[in-house]
This record gives C-alpha cells, sequence and structure tokens, in this order.
C-alpha cells in the first residue's frame, strides 16, 4: 500500500468539566492513505467527532486537553505541536472539513460568491476577478445549476442540497489532501443524499484526496468507505476493510450494531436489540466499556479493558479475539 | 444518572455568580435593617424634636430636618416606602401585564392585535409626563404613586411574556398536551407559564429597581409621597436648594446612597437571576 | 370491538393550505402541504407513510388528529366524521386518537416529572380516582420498560431512548386506538432506535393498536408497516402491501427513492436510479404530474394532465400516466 498521507497513533482526548476530569477518546490511532476513504461510525457520544476536532486543533484549549503522547503526523510532519496561527493554515490548504449543519456552516450575510472567493484569494493570492472565475468553475464541479447566479445569491436561498454541495466545493477549492466530512449528508433527503455521496465519489476519483467520512449511518460506509473504524464509548473497538468488517464482524458491538438495523431485503419480526444504553464519560465501566451491554462478556470484561488487538491484520478490541484466550465467537 | 432538579441547578449557577451573590447580601441586609432598626433604636420618623435644621449629633445621628424630624428615621422609614412602592407597583404591573401577555401569545389573532396595540399605545406615551398628569388629577399620594405607576409598567411584563409564549406555544410538549385533550386554561399554566417563566422573573426584579427609581423621582418633584410620610424621594426633594447641598450633605447624600445601592444590588440580583435561570439566555 | 380488516380510519379528499407570505398589502400565496389526500387504515395495521421533508407527511398526521385544521375533506374515525365535530366532542375523542413524536427532547414538558406526565392524560378526562391513576401509571410504565424509582425524575435526567418510552407511555395511557407515530426513531441512535422500534410493535399487539407510521426511512418503514403509502409534494404517489410494493414498485419516485439508500450491506447489488435536482417548491407546484421535473420517463403528457391514484390489482395502488409502459420497461 501506499505511504500514508495522515497518520494518527495514541491519541488521547480529555475534558475538564465541574465534575472533574474525563477521557473522551483514548488510544485512537488510524492512516488515511491517498485516494482512499476512512470510515469513522459510532453512535452519538462515541467521540468520533472529538477524534477529528482535536486532530485539527478545533477544541477549546482552555476545557480541552490533548495528551501529550498523541501523536498526528501529516507527511511526517507533526501537527500536535503546530501553533494555532499554523494549524489555521494547514486546514482550509492541505486539509480541508465539511461539516453536517450547512446552514450554520456558511455566513448568512454573504453571498456565496464572497465566500467561494475568499479561499482562493486569502490562501492562493488569487485577484477578486482569478477567484471569481475559480470559484463558479468549482460551483459547475459540483453540479450547480447556473453558478453565475447562485454567486450572488445568500446561502438561506439555496436547498439544503445545493448548500452542502457549495460547502463541498469551499472545501475542495484549495485541492486539500484530506477531506474530512462530519456527517455530510445527515441533515439531507435520501434523494439529495445520493446524490452528494456519487458527487464525493466522483471528485474523490479525480483529485486523489483522501476522505476520513464520520458518519453514525452504516449505509453511507458501505457506500463510501474503503476502511472502517467502529468507535464506541471513546474507544475504537474495530477496524477492518469495509468488506470483512460487513461479511464478518467481529466485535459483540459491531455484530449488534449490524444486526438492528431493519433490512431492506430480510423479513424479521423482531429487531436484535443491544441492551441499555451507551454509559456516559462519568460512569464509564471499570473494564471493557462495553461490558455492560455485551452478551459475551466474561469475569475478565469486567476488570480489564481489552487492548486493541491484531486478528488476521484486522483490528478488535475484545478479550474473544486475545490470544490464547477463547476461540471464535 | 445524578439526581439533580431544576431549582438546584439554578441555585448551583446563582451561587458561583459573585456579583449577584453580594446583591442579594447586601439586599437581605438591607431589609433586615428596615425592619429591625425602628424597633431596637426607638426611631420616631414623625415627632418633632426642638431644634430643626440641626447638624448630626448624638442624638440625631444625621441631624433633623427642616421640621425637626429625625433624618436617619427618616432614612429607614423611607426605605420602607421605598421598598413597598417598588415591590407593590412591580406586583400591580405582573398582575396586569402576565395574564394579557399570555392571552395575547396563546391565542394569537384578535386578542394579540388588540393587547399588544393597546401595549404599544400604554409604551409610546411619555410615561413620566402621563403619570404626572394623572397624579394631579388624583391628588398626591402613597397609592397614587404605586398604583399609577403599577399601571403603566404592565405593557413590559406582557411583551416579555408575549414574546416567550409565542415560541414556547410552538413547543411539541404543548402540541402534545393537546393531543391528550387539555383545556386552553391548563395548557396555560401547566405547560406554557413554568416554560416562560424565566425572563418574566427577571423582569421582575429590574421593574422593582425602575419603580423605586420611579417612585423617588415622582416624590423628588414632588408629586409622590407626600410629607409628613418619608421616602428617599422626598427627602431629596427636601434638600433641593442650592444652599443646602453645599452646606449640609447629611440631608440628601444617605438616601442618594441608599437609592443607588438599592437599586444596584437589585439589578445586579437580577442579572444573576438571569444567568442561572438560562445560561444561554442574554437579554 | 371491530374485525381486524376493517376500516377504522378513513380519509377523503384531505387538503391542507397555508397561507405564505402574507403581508400588509401582498394577499399571499397557498402552500399546498396536503392535496387531496384518500387513504384508510385498518383497524390493527400500520400503515406506513414515507417521503422526503416537506413531502406534506406530517401535516398530514396532524390533520387527522385536527392538531392542524384541515382546509378540506374528511376524515372518518369508525363512521364518525371527526371533522364536523365541535371543539368539545373532539376534545373527548382525543382519548382514542393519540400521537407520538419525533423528538422526545421537545415533547415532554421540562417542569414536569415523568409521573406527572404520563398521568396528565388520565387527569385530563378525570379517570378514576388519583388513586387508581397512579396505578395505571405505574401499570403502563412497566409495559413501556421505564423503572419505577424514575418516575419522580424530569426529563431533562433520561437519554433519548428513556424519552421516547415515556412518550409512548403518556400515549398509550389513555387506552387508544390509533396512534400516529410521527418519526418516532428518527432522533434516536441505531443501537436504541431498534429497542424502541420493537417496543411500539409489541405494545401494538399487546393493546390491538393501529398505528400511522411517518417516516423517511425506508428500512424502518418496511420493517413495521402492513401497507406502505409513498408520499411526494403533497399527494400520495404509490400504495400498496408492504411486500408487493417493495418487490414492485411501480412509480418512478417510489423506484427512485428505494435505490437511492444506502444499503448496510456489502453484497446486495442494487440499482442505481439517480433524481437530479430538488423537490420543487410547494407554494408552486409543478402543472400536471409533481413528479416530472425529476422524472426519466416524463412525456408531454405528464406536463399536462394530473394522474389520479388508481388500482393497478391487488392493493396497489399508483399515481403515474405511464405505469404500465415503464412495468413492461419500456421506458
Amino acid at each position: 500500500m501506499a505511504e500514508p498521507i495522515l497518520e494518527v497513533t495514541n491519541l488521547k482526548t480529555g475534558f475538564y468539566s465541574k465534575q472533574g476530569f474525563y477521557n473522551a477518546i483514548e488510544d485512537v490511532s488510524f492512516s488515511v492513505y491517498p485516494g482512499k476513504t476512512l470510515g469513522i461510525v459510532g453512535e452519538s457520544g462515541c467521540g468520533k467527532s472529538v477524534t477529528c476536532m482535536s486532530m485539527l486543533k478545533l477544541l477549546p484549549e482552555k476545557s480541552a486537553v490533548v495528551d501529550s503522547a498523541s501523536s498526528v503526523k501529516m507527511r511526517g510532519q507533526e501537527l500536535t505541536t503546530k501553533s494555532r496561527k499554523e494549524m489555521c493554515k494547514i486546514r482550509g490548504n492541505e486539509i480541508a472539513m465539511i461539516f453536517q449543519d450547512s446552514m450554520t456552516s456558511l455566513n448568512p450575510v454573504m453571498t456565496i460568491g464572497r465566500q467561494m472567493e475568499e479561499p482562493f484569494m486569502v490562501h492562493q493570492g488569487m485577484s477578486r476577478r482569478q477567484a471569481r472565475e475559480k470559484a463558479i468553475e468549482m460551483l459547475k464541479k459540483v453540479g450547480i445549476p447556473s453558478p453565475e447566479i447562485k454567486m450572488r445569491q445568500f446561502p438561506h436561498q439555496l436547498s439544503g442540497g445545493q448548500r452542502q454541495r457549495v460547502m463541498i466545493a469551499m472545501a475542495l477549492s484549495c485541492s486539500p489532501e484530506v477531506l474530512i466530512a462530519d456527517e455530510p449528508t445527515t441533515a439531507l433527503d435520501v434523494t439529495i443524499q445520493a446524490q452528494i455521496v456519487r458527487l464525493m465519489k466522483q471528485l474523490q476519483e479525480t483529485s486523489g484526496t483522501a476522505i476520513i467520512l464520520i458518519t453514525h449511518d452504516m449505509g453511507i460506509v458501505a457506500e463510501m468507505a474503503d476502511e472502517i473504524m467502529v468507535m464506541y464509548a471513546g474507544n475504537v473497538v474495530e477496524k477492518a476493510s469495509k468488506e470483512e468488517l460487513f461479511r464478518n464482524p467481529l466485535h459483540p458491538y459491531t455484530k449488534g450494531l449490524l444486526a438492528s438495523i431493519p433490512s431492506l431485503s430480510k423479513e424479521v419480526e423482531k429487531l436484535h436489540t443491544i441492551e441499555g444504553v451507551v454509559p456516559g464519560l462519568q460512569d464509564m465501566p471499570e473494564g471493557c466499556r462495553f461490558c455492560d451491554r455485551c452478551k459475551s462478556a466474561m469475569p475478565v470484561c469486567r476488570t480489564k479493558n481489552p487492548d486493541l488487538c491484531d486478528r488476521d491484520g484486522r483490528k478488535v478490541r475484545c478479550f474473544l479475539y486475545e490470544e490464547g484466550k477463547g476461540a471464535d465467537a | 444518572m445524578k439526581r439533580s432538579s431544576y431549582f438546584r441547578d439554578v441555585a448551583g449557577r446563582f451561587k458561583t455568580h459573585k456579583l449577584a451573590m453580594a446583591g442579594m447580601c447586601i439586599l437581605l441586609l438591607e431589609l433586615l435593617l428596615l425592619v429591625f432598626l425602628p424597633v431596637v433604636m426607638d426611631l420616631e420618623p414623625y415627632e418633632i424634636y426642638s431644634g430643626f435644621g440641626a447638624s448630626p449629633s448624638r442624638e440625631h445621628i444625621l441631624g433633623t430636618d427642616n421640621t425637626g424630624r429625625d433624618l436617619f428615621a427618616r432614612l429607614i422609614y423611607g426605605g420602607r416606602t421605598s421598598l413597598y412602592v417598588g415591590v407593590v407597583s412591580t406586583l400591580i404591573s405582573f398582575a396586569i401585564g402576565v395574564p394579557l401577555g399570555m392571552l395575547a401569545g396563546y391565542y394569537r389573532g384578535p386578542v394579540e392585535a388588540v393587547i399588544m396595540r393597546l401595549a404599544d399605545v400604554f409604551m409610546s406615551f411619555p410615561s413620566m409626563v402621563f403619570i404626572l398628569v394623572l397624579v394631579s388629577v388624583l391628588g398626591p399620594s402613597l397609592s397614587t404613586a404605586t398604583i399609577v405607576i403599577g399601571i403603566m409598567g404592565w405593557p413590559g411584563f406582557a411583551r416579555q411574556l408575549y414574546g416567550s409564549v409565542l415560541s414556547v406555544r410552538e413547543k411539541e410538549y404543548v402540541e402534545a398536551a393537546k393531543a391528550v385533550g387539555t383545556k386552553n386554561l391548563p395548557i396555560m399554566i401547566r405547560y406554557i407559564l413554568p416554560n416562560s417563566f424565566a425572563p418574566i422573573l427577571i423582569a421582575f426584579t429590574f421593574g422593582v429597581a425602575s419603580a423605586i427609581l420611579q417612585e423617588s423621582g415622582l416624590s423628588f418633584l414632588g408629586m409622590g409621597v407626600q410629607v409628613p410620610k418619608a421616602s428617599w424621594g422626598n427627602m431629596l426633594y427636601a434638600a433641593q436648594s442650592v444652599s443646602v447641598i453645599a452646606t449640609r450633605p447629611w440631608m440628601w447624600v444617605p438616601p442618594g446612597i441608599c437609592l443607588l445601592v438599592t437599586v444596584l444590588s437589585i439589578n445586579l440580583f437580577g442579572d444573576g437571576l438571569r444567568d442561572a435561570l438560562d445560561p444561554k439566555m442574554k437579554l | 370491538m371491530m374485525n381486524k380488516g376493517e376500516d377504522l380510519i378513513r380519509i377523503e379528499g384531505l387538503s391542507k393550505e397555508f397561507d405564505v407570505g402574507k403581508g400588509f398589502l401582498s394577499k399571499g400565496r397557498k402552500l399546498k402541504a396536503v392535496d387531496q389526500v384518500s387513504l384508510e387504515i385498518r383497524r390493527g395495521e400500520t400503515l406506513g407513510l414515507v417521503g422526503e421533508s416537506g413531502c406534506g407527511k406530517s401535516t398530514l398526521g396532524r390533520c387527522i388528529l385536527r392538531l392542524i385544521e384541515p382546509t378540506g375533506g374528511k376524515v372518518f374515525y369508525k363512521d364518525q366524521n371527526l371533522l364536523e365535530l365541535d371543539r368539545e366532542s373532539m376534545r373527548r375523542m382525543r382519548r382514542r386518537l393519540q400521537i407520538i413524536f419525533q423528538d422526545p427532547y421537545a415533547s415532554l414538558n421540562p417542569r414536569m416529572t415523568v409521573m406527572e406526565i404520563i398521568k396528565a392524560p388520565l387527569d385530563v378526562f378525570h379517570m378514576g380516582t388519583e388513586r387508581e391513576r397512579i396505578q395505571k401509571v405505574m401499570e403502563i410504565s412497566q409495559v413501556v420498560g421505564i423503572r419505577e424509582e424514575y418516575m419522580h425524575r424530569y426529563p431533562h435526567q433520561f437519554s433519548g431512548g428513556q424519552r421516547q418510552r415515556i412518550v409512548i407511555a403518556r400515549a398509550l395511557a389513555l387506552d387508544p386506538e390509533f396512534i400516529v407515530c410521527d418519526e418516532p426513531v428518527s432522533a434516536l441512535d441505531v443501537s436504541i432506535r431498534s429497542q424502541v422500534l420493537n417496543l411500539i410493535r409489541d405494545i401494538q399487539k399487546a393493546y390491538h393498536l393501529s398505528y400511522l407510521f411517518i417516516s423517511h426511512d425506508l428500512s424502518v418503514v418496511k420493517h413495521i408497516s402492513d401497507r406502505v403509502a409513498v408520499m411526494y409534494l403533497g399527494s400520495i404517489v404509490e400504495m400498496a402491501d408492504k411486500t408487493e410494493l417493495f418487490s414492485n414498485p411501480r412509480h418512478p419516485y417510489t423506484q427512485a427513492l428505494m435505490s437511492a439508500i444506502p444499503v448496510p450491506d456489502v453484497d446486495v447489488e442494487r440499482k442505481e436510479i439517480y433524481l437530479e435536482g430538488d423537490v420543487p417548491s410547494p407554494v408552486d407546484p409543478p402543472a400536471g404530474c409533481r413528479f416530472h421535473t425529476r422524472c426519466r420517463y416524463a412525456t408531454e403528457a405528464c406536463r399536462r394532465a394530473r394522474p389520479e391514484l388508481t388500482d393497478i390489482g391487488n392493493g396497489h395502488y399508483t399515481a403515474c400516466l405511464r405505469q404500465e409502459e415503464i412495468a413492461r420497461g419500456e421506458g
């Protein structure tokens, strides 16, 4: 495989709250390769967004602490030690982001044109005229009809799907090497979602951008991702290629998650459920974080959080798969 | 899950607000003094002593006024009057404004149009002028001042509540209450009022402060509380002449300071309450 | 009690128009949120209603319960037209007709405890003594799975899934016959979603309920429904038995909708039909067939005539002028 563009090792972030200090994510490691998509899936509060925010230093410095042992390397360049100012340059130039809510991410009192032109002028030093041409070209690329007219409009005059296209156009305007898409289609309707997914796949093919796709929707990762990382309560619980993960999930959480989604092809009387709820930061179980909801929990699960171990080239955090303990579940 | 209630959360947030706590302590202290000092010190605000216009002495801490009444006793009784007018007139505004605001926001349509336009009319009068006219018709007295200030204050409450009712009435839990057949009045009282009450409570504290100021202003113009009854406003009125301001500061400085400190404390308390009730809301 | 299969709710030509942009001088325009919808919901069945945001599915659900006053049409509950009832009779009727909302964070009064919330409907109708009401609340809470010691807590102390259980308990308190479920699981996490879906199914059996299940998620609708109706821009474009609809979708919109759902399975091949463009604004919907602006089969006729919802056999209804040709593969 090619050299990874982005390598994250041992990322650990904690937050100060009134009740004390809690780790939101721990021991998160992954690599992103050019032209490939890494899907990070998990339910709300699993730490998938915190992972990306800490990578990009977007968390409030006052309350959030990224552990000093964490490392985020972009083409061998360490990002964790960079200053805010340097990071600001890297964001937008080399790493771009798309958020779920395009209405709040776009400035409501600026025309689409102004917002599109700005990155070209700021990051690439173009004149307004050049930037304008470039912006129209970008809008065409993401399939916005009559871009010259849209350039003069304000965000609220566009539909949700069009706004998301504008966001993508802005994110890609400086041809970033890594694109982080945080729930890019969650606020959209299915038919529009399909358009956006297709657009992102096409753009990736032509530009070779690496994508980190954060979502809770198993369907979307199945569609877009090459590799999938499943997170639960701040831990990576499983990491595998898309095919392996969907055909043969290993971790009990991944299994439960996949089984609990109603399927269009199969009929079941009762859906599979994972009992209980995700533990809060304050009341993490002592051992494995999933042990209270796990049907195959063993005594050891309650005392010690398992390490992420290798199994046939995949990673899984579960005692069922640790060397010398238990067979296949 | 931790046990907590809404009230406890609010109290917790309020306690961390230093200025608001200071304001509350000052107000409590003031209340204690106003209630107990007359008894403890045997103060007589209406008694006319022999030496009128006297300077502070051991007998009369702040001296006496032009008729010979003890100024310290008048300061304390004046405080009682000021707080009384402040609280009672705000209660009157509250009692008129809250139901009207609720009705306007809940029913919308013609009800809303009538009530809110009425509020606009009230608010577009220069209120002090209007109060002066009313007082001169009814004759100046403590109760007139209280009632007039109270009546003039309702549009503020009505608008404030109207605004929050408009947003709360669209909440799904209100729709849910309708869906189970709850009648309009219980919906207003059990569902809408408790959820739109925070701004009103805050408005109440600020209302008290402004009513106190209005009363002192009115009394300062000689149209409010009338002598021999004491109020901070009419004590200032009595000290109006240039010679008194220049030569006998004990006649006007203490009531002035009391007024300032009281209004400031109430406002600080209100600020803290606002932050505590809704950390997101900034007026 | 009526037999299963009989119509419990029957809607005829239901419409709702909202006034939009009505200013001081301008007359404003009409937004047709629901346009001449007719359907029936049988006793004990779940009718799924799918469509994208803004298609009018939630408005339709609320119009049936008169939480929004419809501007035209009829809604029959058994043989009673609900729209003819006066306010008080309608209020009494609400015991039988309930609703479960989408957002469990918004649909519970934050100033009331769980006990008060579930008991409120019983209080409204003065059902039995205070003690009997509490008894009833305890029973329902057990059914929906809220622990007894939580009864005096406030909604903000619960997670989304638990809140939705409280919402369901409140809807059950009055022993309704019909419940509108308005996107009841859309706001929930995947692992919680299946718990709530199972609960909704379980109580249906236990209490003989009929549902109108509104959702934008086809896989959820397929799991829970007996029949499914597909809505686009205020009208129903296709309605059929669940298995029939999913195996043999006839309306081009239904087909596109089905192909657009991402399937959480790498081994499923699906037809890719992409819809171009956005949903037109309901303020000024396209003439003729509402879908023709995005339909790849659209002809001149589609731009002019508005297709009726017609029975094509087996209780499968579709509103497309060219459905026969499309079915034969001549598109």
